[in-house]
This record gives structure tokens, sequence and C-alpha cells, in this order.
């Protein structure tokens, strides 16, 4: 029987050797797909208790990407096991790095967060030109979008952006936050966005409250 | 008047000065205005890629429009997408506008298991097993006359770079007697595995995964880092550069495991080597501000980025230089006044006791890195303001 607190807990202690065994122990048990939604929404507790530790400045931007990469490989173990049994969705998010930015760190690691945190997150990749999020934001009709950039360049493209959803009449019915590096307060209000972070944990907190 | 020469000589000193925490005459402000200076000419990085006349036009443009000191980087394309595409590769691609990135994906070149082979003789494993599989050119099926005449066309295409670096240090120091303070760059070991062979996710599964194994690589490849300033001597005011990568990005106790080792003994050789060492914080260092208090005193200037700038010379004043200033983000989105209040407020705090040097948080690269007005106005009261009475 696994223990989803003890899994939890490996998850966020970052402790893949404890975490792939207690994986493997529980897929030789050949678990239903409820048992293993069960442990897959243990691992994304432990998600969130990674973003804790962030924002507690505990762990670091490496820290993320390896959760990240943690998370990926147990839900790979137990996706067999799935079957039709999926999570509750709480919204969806569209996101990208904008146009003229090649980043992707930031955005993957905002999205594995997002994703563990209840979100459909549809990602668009690196060098979005607008149009592409406004015929993605046409297509699956999102909460928010996300635009992620780590040149300062980026601020530009994200203004294009905001305008091109604007000018589609789109911008409206859409929350649009921000995120990457060069990102500040004057700059979210010069882009036109509802909300700007440097930091991964912190950007999903706010679209937690936005699907509320 | 003063001549050129004697002009640089006054900067050299007053450099010379900051790196030694010295007061110096006043403080120097220092360039880090890079491809900025093309967009503020109405040109783009590309331009300067293909001519010669307008490297010259927009060095004269940016030294003759803002006051300046010294020079960190100047308006000079690194590379040529040429070199790259005669290589057969690399891991850089590159805009229209001739400014260049690194591709998701592009570095990685190196498996995990390679590691004790990279630990053995890092040159061996770089020169057979990382060139050919980074570029085409050197893949085993290429002939030696191939390979010879691909190098060749490299040497040429990095000859008529290097003339434009010449063409721009000529104008800097011979018509304005501006410093050029970088003597040399390198980049750290354990920054050399991530930006040329694991890659961010690579590295970050190694960091966990097998510690030891990247802190041996960083202590193996130490030599291969400071080949790369064999032929730098020791000289005042000027310093060996080196861009920080990961460290901002670790917590302290990966930071003291696998990348502080191989850092400190960088450090110390080129210390002993009678160099300084201009490191470039990049991002944030204030979770790694205890190791730093173990750096070799006034050899060091610290170009501060997103650090709280004020806790960072109060934490490390008395080992190091600061050099930082002004966010490009402020010097692009704040109005004129704004920026000179932030910068009068720098100055009044980190301008006493010596040891600071005025510059941009960052490099100036794209048009939105600074408006021309604001960049104006900054420089011209630091240069009356901060002046040591």
């Amino acid at each position: 029987m696994l223990d989803t607190d003890l899994l939890t807990k490996a998850v966020g202690d970052l402790d893949e050797d404890s975490v792939i065994k207690q994986l493997q122990e529980f897929a030789a048990t050949n678990p239903s797909p409820e048992e293993a939604q069960k442990a897959v929404a243990a691992c994304q507790s432990g998600m969130g208790i990674v973003g804790e530790l962030f924002e507690q400045g505990e762990y670091f931007v490496g820290d993320l990407i390896f959760a990240g990469e943690l998370l990926t490989n147990a839900v790979e173990i137990l996706k067999p096991y799935l079957g039709g049994a999926t999570s509750e969705k709480i919204g969806t998010i569209v996101l990208g790095t904008v146009a003229g930015d090649l980043h992707d760190i930031g955005k993957n690691i905002f999205k594995s967060m997002a994703e563990a945190a209840g979100f459909e997150v549809h990602d668009l990749g690196i060098d979005q030109p607008p149009g592409n999020f406004v015929e993605k934001v046409k297509e699956v009709k999102p909460e928010i979008v996300g635009m992620s950039g780590v040149l300062t360049l980026a601020l530009e493209s994200m203004k294009l952006t905001v305008d091109a959803l604007r000018d589609a009449g789109l911008r409206d019915s859409i929350k649009v936050i921000i995120g990457g590096n060069p990102v500040t307060k004057e700059a979210c209000e010069q882009i036109g966005a509802d909300a700007f972070t440097t930091n991964a944990a912190e950007g999903v907190k706010i679209c937690q409250g936005w699907v509320k | 008047m003063t001549t050129a020469e004697e002009l640089r000589a006054e900067r050299m000193k007053l450099m010379d000065d900051v790196i030694n925490n010295r007061e110096p005459e006043r403080v120097p402000i220092v360039s880090s205005c890079s491809t900025w200076a093309y967009y503020y000419k109405g040109y783009k990085p590309i331009d300067g890629i293909r001519s010669n006349e307008v490297v010259k036009e927009v060095s004269r443009a940016i030294y003759t429009d803002f006051y300046w000191d010294i020079i960190d980087i100047g308006p000079v394309v690194a590379f040529h997408p040429d070199i790259f595409a005669v290589a057969g590769g690399g891991t850089f691609t590159f805009t229209e506008e001739g400014l260049h990135q690194t591709n998701p994906g592009a570095i990685m070149v190196m498996e995990p298991e390679e590691y004790p082979e990279l630990i053995k003789d890092p040159y061996e494993f770089l020169l057979t097993k990382i060139l050919p599989r980074r570029y085409k050119l050197f893949a085993p099926e290429k002939s030696f006359q191939e390979k010879y005449d691909g190098i060749r066309k490299i040497l040429e295409i990095q000859e008529r770079m290097a003339e434009k670096t010449r063409i721009h240090d000529e104008i800097a120091e011979g018509e304005f007697g501006l410093f050029n303070t970088v003597g040399g760059l390198l980049i750290a070991p354990v920054d050399f595995i991530l930006d040329y062979l694991r890659d961010f996710r690579g590295i970050m599964q190694d960091i966990k995964r097998r510690p030891e194994m990247v802190r041996e690589a960083g202590m193996a490849l130490v030599r291969y880092s400071l080949d790369s300033v064999a032929g730098v001597e020791s000289s005042p005011g000027k310093s060996v550069l080196i861009p920080m990568h990961i460290p901002t990005f670790l917590n302290p106790r990966d930071f003291e495991k696998v990348y502080w080792p191989s850092f400190k003994v960088l450090i110390d050789a080129l210390v002993e080597k009678g160099l300084n060492v201009k490191c470039a914080f990049e991002r944030k260092y204030e979770h790694l501000f205890d190791y730093l208090q173990e750096l070799p005193k006034n050899k060091i200037v610290a170009v501060v980025e997103d650090d709280d700038i004020r806790l960072f010379k109060k934490k490390l004043g008395h080992i190091m230089a600061i050099q930082g200033g002004i966010s490009t983000q402020a010097l692009y989105y704040s109005s004129k006044q704004e920026c000179l209040d932030i910068v009068k407020g720098l100055i009044d705090d980190l301008a006493p006791g010596g040891g600071f040097a005025f510059s941009t948080n960052k490099s100036m690269i794209s048009a939105t890195d600074g408006n021309p007005e604001n960049l104006r106005a900054v420089n011209e009261f630091v240069r009356e303001y901060a002046v040591y009475k």
C-alpha cells in the first residue's frame, strides 16, 4: 500500500531514489486508475512543497528544474496505470516565450508547477509571435495567458502580444501574467499585463487566485 | 589641453584605485554599452558585422554623446554567424539583427556517463569527442584538407572580427582617452560544463545525481580555464573578466559541493599570477555571500546585477571593489528625474570610502536597455557629483 504522505515528502525533499523506489513498488501492485491518480496527486502535492521551499529561499531555480524532471519521471512510471482517470482541472493557461527570445527554463518551470497545481497548460514554445498567442487563445479559450522572457527585448514583444490580443477583441476575457528576469512593475504597466512575477511559484499562486 | 594619452593614464589610475579599494579622485563611469549603440545610431548590430565604417561611426557617437571613463564592453559584436556556418554547428542562433542566443537543447553534447573521461584528460576529451559532435567540420569522415581549409576560413573571419575590435579600441583609447579595463576573459570550470557540454537540464541532473563527478570535472577544467588567459599579464587597472552563470541558480549546499572548489582554486591561481579578477555576478548572489568572504582581498571587482548593491557593499565591500548602479530597466522605463534620484542615492551610499565604479547593472544590448536622454543625464551627473573632496 502506498504511503502518500511519504511520497509527497520524498518529492518535496527532491529525494529521487526514494520517489522512484516507492513508485516502482507501488506499480508492482498493479494499482487501479483511481489509486494511480492518488499517487499522481501525492507527487503534485510534493511539487507544492518544492514551490513553498523556493519561496522561503530554501530552494533555488536549479532545484525547481530538477523537481520538474523528477515529477515528469514519476508520472511516467504511473502512466500505464492511469487509464482514463484524470485530475480535476482548475483552469486553462496558454503559455509561451515571446518573439525574439529563445529562453525556456523559466517557462518550463512555471509550466510544471502550474500543471501540478491543476492547470491545463497549452505551451506554445519559445520565440512565439503575437499571432500564435492570439490563435491559441481563440482555439482553447483560456482564463489566463502567460508570457515569458529573459531578454529585455522580450518586454517589447510582450507589449506587442498584449496589443494583438486587444486588437483581436480577446483581452477583456483573459488575465495576462508576464514572467522572467526583466519584468518589473513599470514594465507590467506599460505592457498592459495584469500581473508580473520573477518567481514561478508566486506566478502559480497569482493564477490560482484568478480562477478561484 | 589634456591629450588622449594623459586622459587614459588618469582613468587607468581611477580604476586601479577602485580595484585596490582606495578612494580615487572621482567615481569612474564604466561603459557596458554594447550593441545598444547600433540602435542608438539607427543601425542594427548586423550592420557593424558587415561594415567597419559603421563600427567607427557608432563608436565615435557613443563616446562623443555620452560621458565615460572606462570600458568594460564596447559596441563590437564578438561572433560572426559565418564562423558557425563554416564550422557546421555551434550553440548559437543568430537573429536577423545580428544578436545571438543559445537555442534550448543546442548545448547538450555530452552524456552523464562521460564524466570520468572528461576528468581524466579534458583536452583529449574535448578534442576527440566534443569537437566532432559540436561541429560537422571536425567529424571523422571529413578529410584533413577539408578541416584545414575550414579552420583557415574561420581564422580569416576571426581576423576580420578582431580588426573591428582594434578599430574600436583605437577610437576609444587613441581618440577619447578611455581606459579599457578588461584584459582577458574566461569561463569558470563548472560554467563551462553548463555552457558548452551539458546544458541546464543536464547539469542540474548531474548536480543532484553525481555531484562528486561535477566537482571533479570542475577541478580538471581549471587548467583549461587558466589557459584561456595564459598570455594575459598583470597590469594596473586591468582585470580578467569572468561572467558567472550557474551559481545564482544553485542552493548554497550544491554551490559548495560542486562549484566553489574549482572556482576558489581558479581565483587563487589568477591572483597568484598577479591578475585582478572582475566577477560578473549575474542575477543574485546574496545566498552565497558567506563563500565570497573567502576571496582574496583587493583583487576582485564585483559586477553587481540584481542584488541589493548597498547590501553587497556592506557585506563584501571590505574584500572587493563594487561595480554597478542603475538598472537598464530604470534607464529605459523611468523618467530622467527618477533616474537622477536613483543615481544620487547610490552615489551617496556607495561612493564613500572608495572601491566603487559606476555602471549600468547589465550590458546594454538591445534598444530597450536604455533611453539615450536618461543615460546622458545620468553619466553627466555622476561625472560632476561623484567627486572625492
